[in-house]
């Protein structure tokens, strides 16, 4: 089951918000080895972690975090319009209230399912940034990642399409490309992860939508 | 990570690699491009490109590189949708005699000498093809093997 922390309930988790900057401080530097994001406190938070952020914390049974990942507004300053506006190769980059930057997606690696086939811990992981979107009425996910993971966009249900070519990023290609949600995506993540209920816990709190908000105001 | 047919070296002594490169080359595929692609179940593909001879420009190989994952989605579906078209292989389940008997039937063994082989009636064995062949929804015997052999039943 997943829960999301957004500045409606921020206060209520901030211990869990503590825990998900340590657990990406090991999963991000450590594991990923991504050394340009080591803090010296061992806590990976940047200058986009601010309330405007929404994080996606998947919990196993014993209440650990076993996935995590967050999205950004593009409204505000976000990855390629801050920080790697070279990714997109001067192409335009889609932005507006109903779109998202998806990023920091982390599946702890001590969690993870053995075996073959499509894990579920993965399946509710993806099935909870859906649910997400859905939630919130995000329309598209913007993410920058290894061209590897588009197949895997794909495969979950999002209608994928690149916004520039990959580029090298410390030694890795890195593609920019853009995940639109449709009607088909949720009974398609569902189906290929055989997940026959929602993923997300949004009945603590009433969940209010930043992105209709935006619209509204 | 995509890699040139140069960078992944084999010996002479490997047959089957040996084979696949020589017929590569007889087609005048010399060089080539392979993108492999790994879907979300962990299931495995490789697109991989050929060509008498191939030099080029990093930024074009990178296009190569997201037309693969693009390319390799939509065979993907053309196969998944093209195999529900006439009877649904997916759901076609050929118990372990009828595979047999059409496998030794697909290597021309008439059905006496089928029966022989598995220590069955010949009139049994018979009757195992006629229930796969109605399984598959195949009008005889030949058209029978051809869709268990499309339905990955029998190779």
């Amino acid at each position: 089951m997943a829960i999301l922390i957004t500045k409606q309930n921020l206060s209520r988790h901030s211990d869990t918000l503590e825990k998900v900057y340590r657990l990406r401080h090991r999963f991000f530097v450590h594991h990923k080895k991504w050394e340009t994001l080591a803090k010296a406190d061992e806590r990976e938070i940047d200058e986009f972690d601010t309330p405007e952020a929404v994080h996606i914390v998947g919990l196993d049974d014993s209440g650990d975090i076993s996935t995590y990942t967050r999205l950004l507004p593009t409204t505000a300053p976000h990855l390629p319009s801050d920080v790697y506006p070279e990714l997109l190769q001067g192409n335009p980059e889609p932005t507006g209230p109903d779109i998202w930057e998806w990023t920091r997606a982390a599946i702890n690696p001590f969690k993870r399912d053995s075996g073959k086939g499509a894990s579920r811990i993965k399946g509710e992981f993806y099935a909870a940034v859906v649910e997400t979107c859905l939630h919130l009425g995000i329309r598209a996910l913007l993410v920058e990642a290894h061209p590897g993971l588009i197949t895997s966009a794909i495969d979950v249900g999002f209608h994928t399409r690149p916004l520039a070519l990959p580029t090298e990023y410390g030694g890795e290609p890195v593609v920019p490309f853009f995940c639109e949600v449709t009607e088909a995506t949720l009974p398609r993540t569902q189906e290929v992860f055989g997940l026959t209920t929602p993923v997300l816990q949004v009945d603590e709190i009433g969940i209010e939508a930043p992105a209709l908000e935006r619209r509204a105001g | 990570m995509p890699f040139l047919w140069s960078e992944a070296p084999y010996s002479l002594d490997d047959e089957p690699a040996a084979r696949v490169m020589n017929e590569a080359k007889e087609f005048g595929l010399s060089e080539g491009f392979a993108v492999p692609i790994i879907s979300v179940d962990g299931a495995q593909a490789i697109v991989t490109f050929g060509a008498p001879h191939f030099d080029i420009p990093e930024r074009h190989r990178r296009a190569l590189h997201v037309v693969a994952i693009f390319a390799h989605t939509k065979i993907r579906d053309i196969r998944k949708a093209g195999s529900g078209s006439r009877s649904d292989p997916r759901k076609v389940h050929l118990s372990g005699r009828e595979i047999e008997c059409l496998r030794w039937a697909a290597a021309g063994k008439t059905a006496w000498e089928t029966s022989e082989i598995l220590d069955l009636s010949e009139q049994t064995v018979v009757q195992y093809v006629k229930s796969a062949t109605r399984k598959l929804g195949a009008q005889n015997k030949g058209h029978a093997i051809a869709e268990a052999m499309r339905a990955a039943l029998i190779i």
